[in-house]
């Protein structure tokens, strides 16, 4: 009773889907992907037309009005997502591709200035693909040495740990935010606390955690911080690298060429200091103005009131599989910080599961999810992940939970 | 029927919980293994073979439903099969997975797995282990 209660009011406080012209169409869609890619709603991709259509030019290039009105949509854009994240300035923004390219930045042009050979960088145990690969490439270059912070069986960071993983010879601690498989959320602050009694940086990868909470800077204390515009209701190809101020004037450029010089000669350039030096060549403005729109649109619903409905939604999932025989949800039982289930089933594929999940327009992943690391770490080789977003409905729960009955009935399971 | 329920007919969920020819050989003459990176699936193949002839075979799967299927039901096909008509074989398959025509199939076993070629994600599921077959099978002929 109570929970049927709960539900209508959630339903009705935040009637979301029809901000979302696929979903609209789509309306036998239980999208449960929202990890992978967020789905838009209809003011981001209006926003990308009105561009197109009213401000189209390029950035910094030009005297004329239409490309100052360009300038200051990007800038305008840079100093909504500074002020969501809580940069001391919009100066520490830079526009990228996404978090992938964010986390080769900090790898290539930060990092990899600071290492010397014999040298550590701490990351994660359970880390994402796009926050591995970029340090085992300057580890390699450098002859330097990655460690990893285990993960708890509950799926949680072993903290206590770290203290006895970093020496003098770590230079970084790169760490998640929130797990894409998981459903955990690291306690960034504490971690921050002890690398910076050691004057150690550290990246966070918020791929998974914009959007869902409030991202308050400052309070992480973080040193760089990581995101990709298309998990947080925004476009693909524009993400986002906050670089505390005194690390972004250190780095070198990444990508070079046009927008990041400030002097050419024929034998050598000077650079642009702020942000555009990692911005060389023409950004996509059109989908930084989309992001800084997608930002507008959770601000203006309210963080609190997306995390309280996704908490709601977390934790009827939780009851719901959990009554599941033969499911094994993967990291913690209850009390799941972020909407996010990897699990597996006795005796059926995660494969075999999608497949048939698919049949009733049910999307969800399977496979290991950039991260077969995670997957070994659980001994296993795939799992099948459902993953909300502020447009996820119990009545979507409900179609995952009877479509993985039906499922288990086709095997004789 | 659902073209989901015939590609999980009763044939492919009964040879993936009770694959056959399962295992390893003690004294293949040739083996093989093959990976799907995106499912994670592995197939272990041993083969025996005495005068051109598939003696014996043996696939060790681990995978989906359809992965382990396929090489349960490949096993069965191809043994005491000369090298030439197994090539023949594991081709008319391979072609079938991705065009659906039932005719290239003789079994109803085969032919269960023309299903899988409305399911473009999961051909390569299907084909895992009849690709690796093909490859060995032909080394052996060249
Ligand atoms: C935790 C995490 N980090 C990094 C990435 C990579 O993001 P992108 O592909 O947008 O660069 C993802 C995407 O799945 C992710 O979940």
């Amino acid at each position: 009773m109570a929970k049927s209660l709960l539900k209508e009011q959630h339903t009705e406080s935040l009637n979301i889907k029809a901000d979302f012209p696929l979903l609209v169409r789509q309306p036998s869609l239980v999208y449960l992907d929202t990890a992978s890619t967020s789905q838009k709603p209809q003011c981001v991709i209006d926003a990308l037309v009105s561009f197109y259509e009213t401000s189209n030019a390029n950035a910094h290039r030009g005297v004329y009005k239409l490309s100052n009105k360009a300038s200051n949509c990007l800038e305008d854009a840079r100093s909504c997502i500074a002020s969501y994240l809580g940069a001391q300035s919009e100066q520490e923004i830079i526009f990228t591709k996404g978090t992938t390219e964010s986390l080769n930045i900090i790898a290539k042009s930060f990092l990899k200035n600071r290492l010397n050979s014999g040298d550590r960088i701490l990351l994660g145990g359970a880390e994402h693909h796009a926050n591995i690969v970029p340090w085992q490439v300057v580890a390699r270059e450098t002859n330097s040495v990655i460690d990893y912070i285990p993960i708890l069986e509950d799926g949680s960071l072993d903290i206590s740990s770290i203290e006895k993983l970093i020496s003098p010879k770590t230079k970084i601690i790169s760490i998640a935010h929130t797990s894409n498989i998981l459903g955990t959320t690291n306690a960034i602050k504490e971690i921050t606390n002890i690398a910076h009694k050691y004057s150690i940086p550290v990246a966070v990868d918020g791929a998974q955690s914009v959007s869902h909470q409030e991202i308050d800077i400052k309070e992480l204390d973080c040193d760089f911080f990581t995101f990709s515009g298309h998990k947080a209701y925004g476009p693909m190809g524009i993400g986002v690298l906050y670089a505390r101020s005194e690390y972004l004037e250190e780095m070198s450029p990444f990508l070079t060429g046009g927008g990041m010089i400030e002097e050419v000669n024929l034998d050598h350039s000077t650079y642009v200091s702020g942000p555009q030096k990692f911005e060389a060549g023409t950004l996509s403005i059109a989908d930084a103005h989309g992001l800084a729109t997608a930002i507008q649109y959770i601000q203006n619903i309210g963080l609190d009131k997306v995390a309280n409905h996704e908490r709601s939604l977390t934790e009827y999932a939780e009851q719901k599989l959990n009554k599941i025989e033969g499911l094994n949800l993967i990291g913690p039982l209850s009390n799941r910080p972020a909407p996010i289930f990897s699990f597996t089933l006795d005796g059926i594929h995660p494969h075999d599961i999608a497949t048939i999940l698919d049949d009733q327009n049910i999307a969800v992943r399977a496979g290991h999810h950039c991260s077969q690391h995670t997957m070994k770490r659980f001994n296993i080789n795939a799992t099948i992940r459902a993953s909300f977003g502020i447009y996820t409905t119990y009545s979507d729960i409900d179609a995952l939970v009877d479509g993985i009955i039906y499922a288990k009935k086709l095997f004789n399971k | 029927m659902s073209s989901l329920l015939e590609l999980y007919q009763e044939i492919i969920i009964e040879h993936s919980q009770f694959p056959r020819r399962s295992g390893r050989l003690p004294e293949p003459t040739s083996s093989t293994s093959a990976k799907n990176p995106l499912c994670g699936d592995l197939v272990n193949i041993d083969v025996k073979i005495e005068d051109s002839i598939i003696k014996d075979i043996s696939c060790e799967s681990s995978g989906c439903a359809i992965s382990t299927a396929a090489a349960s039901i490949m096993a069965e096909e191809v043994v005491g099969k000369e090298i030439n008509a197994a090539i023949e074989t594991c081709k008319k398959f391979i072609t079938s997975l991705k065009t659906g025509d039932e005719n290239l199939s003789d079994t109803t076993e085969l032919k269960v797995f023309c299903k899988v070629s409305e399911y473009p994600t999961r051909v390569k599921c299907a084909s895992l282990s009849w690709q690796s077959l093909l490859k060995v099978l032909e080394n052996l002929e060249s």
